[in-house]
């Protein structure tokens, strides 16, 4: 998958809110939408690390992405 | 409203139909049916239109692209307020912040992350299918999810629906069973569509699922066998599992079971998440209403796809 890799939470949470703080998020602090990005734990993969998945609107915050594959869970047969 | 002891299924001014009757300002009698007042009970229920006369909330909340404010819509003659909709995010897009839940049970689904929020406006134009709004998944990371409620002694699902994937699991909408060890619904409810994989019998290529539970002692559930809604296709789905149901029904015929195991179902406690299984499995498409029982509703599934089919005009 396309996006961003970070090895601990807090490296992902701060790119998180330079995101919040680029789009100006929350508009209203009653407003629904609190983040601009959410961010996920790839907790298969073999080191784990922290990722948010790449959407242009990153770009001119977060640079270009990379990519990467995120281990998924399969359903048991 | 009845005229001596029968119901007045249509009434007319001259030759013309109308749709509501007044006595002052009090309206009496509508032609169009309230699906939740006929089959009531209903343990969440997100749709665009009106599913309950005395519901007084609005359908969705929305969030547009140009200034990320946001604004609640609401209905007009029974169906989403587009005028008001496409007025809100005129020349944008626009994204659902939440779904408002019409069953009185008070589950909104919202998603507060702006990335992770379905469309329904774009450009301006709001996004339809078959002529009516619908609200567009990107099959990405798009969802709206619950806060986590207990679901009792049977899971019974209804929606409309688009699907435009053609790989991968695709979530319509599950209700996640959340504890330590406990990850990807290896306890919980869903209804899936598998699309252009191949895989073991409960993994089997191009069919829909509906199961309590991911691993192969979890029962009830149900496999079709192969393929039964086309893509690209406004589709109509009914599945049902319980102690004596395990059944999926496409455009109100009874799929092929390729699996086909019921068994008692346990009750159990999370989120709903429309358009994903949690984090995994995002819907690819259009849905326009879906809404679970935590109920058997096999007496009233015919009625349910006749309410739906009747205003949507899938089949």
């Amino acid at each position: 998958m396309k996006g961003y890799q970070y090895q601990t939470e807090q490296e992902a949470q701060t790119a998180q809110t330079a995101c919040n703080s680029y789009y100006g998020i929350p508009v209203s602090p009653d407003d629904v939408t609190q983040n601009w990005v959410g961010y996920s734990f790839a907790e298969l993969n073999t080191p784990t690390f922290w990722y948010i998945v790449y959407d242009e609107s990153l770009l001119p915050v977060l640079g270009s992405p990379t990519e990467f594959e995120i281990i998924q869970p399969d359903i048991d047969g | 409203m009845k005229i001596g002891s029968s119901d007045i299924s249509a009434a007319y001014i001259g030759s013309t139909a109308i749709n509501k009757v007044y006595i002052g300002s009090t309206e009496v009698w509508s032609s169009y049916a309230y699906l939740l007042d006929d089959y009531t009970g209903a343990a969440a229920a997100y749709s665009l239109r009106l599913l309950r006369a005395a519901y007084t909330g609005s359908a969705i909340r929305v969030r547009r692209a140009s200034d990320n404010a946001e604004q609640d819509i609401g209905f007009s003659n029974n169906e989403l307020d587009t005028t008001s909709l496409a007025s809100f995010c005129s020349g944008t897009n626009g994204f659902v912040t939440t779904w408002y839940d019409q069953s009185g049970n008070g589950y909104n689904a919202t998603q507060t992350t702006a990335a992770y929020q379905p469309q329904i406006v774009s450009s301006g134009s709001v996004i339809t299918e078959n002529g009516k709004p619908s609200v567009q998944f990107d099959g990405n990371d798009d969802n709206l999810n619950t806060a986590s409620f207990t679901m009792t002694s049977a899971f019974s699902v209804f929606g409309a629906f688009n699907q435009t994937a053609t790989s991968g699991f695709r979530c319509l909408i599950s209700h996640n069973f959340v504890s330590a060890g406990n990850a990807f619904l290896t306890q919980g409810r869903w209804v899936l569509i598998r699309t252009g994989q191949t895989g073991q019998d409960w993994q089997l290529n191009d069919s829909v699922l509906i199961g309590d539970g991911s691993t192969s002692n979890r029962y009830p559930r149900f496999v079709s066998n192969g393929s039964v809604f086309t893509a690209n296709t406004q589709n109509l789905v009914s599945g049902i599992l319980s102690s004596s149901t395990s059944q999926i029904w496409a455009n109100g015929s009874a799929a092929s079971a390729r699996v086909q195991q019921t068994s008692s179902i346990s009750s159990e406690t999370g989120k709903v998440y429309i358009g994903s299984s949690e984090i995994y499995d995002q819907f690819q498409g259009k849905i326009q209403e879906v809404f679970i029982y935590d109920t058997d509703q096999s007496g009233n599934r015919t009625g349910i796809e006749t309410n739906i089919n009747d205003f949507y005009s899938i089949y």
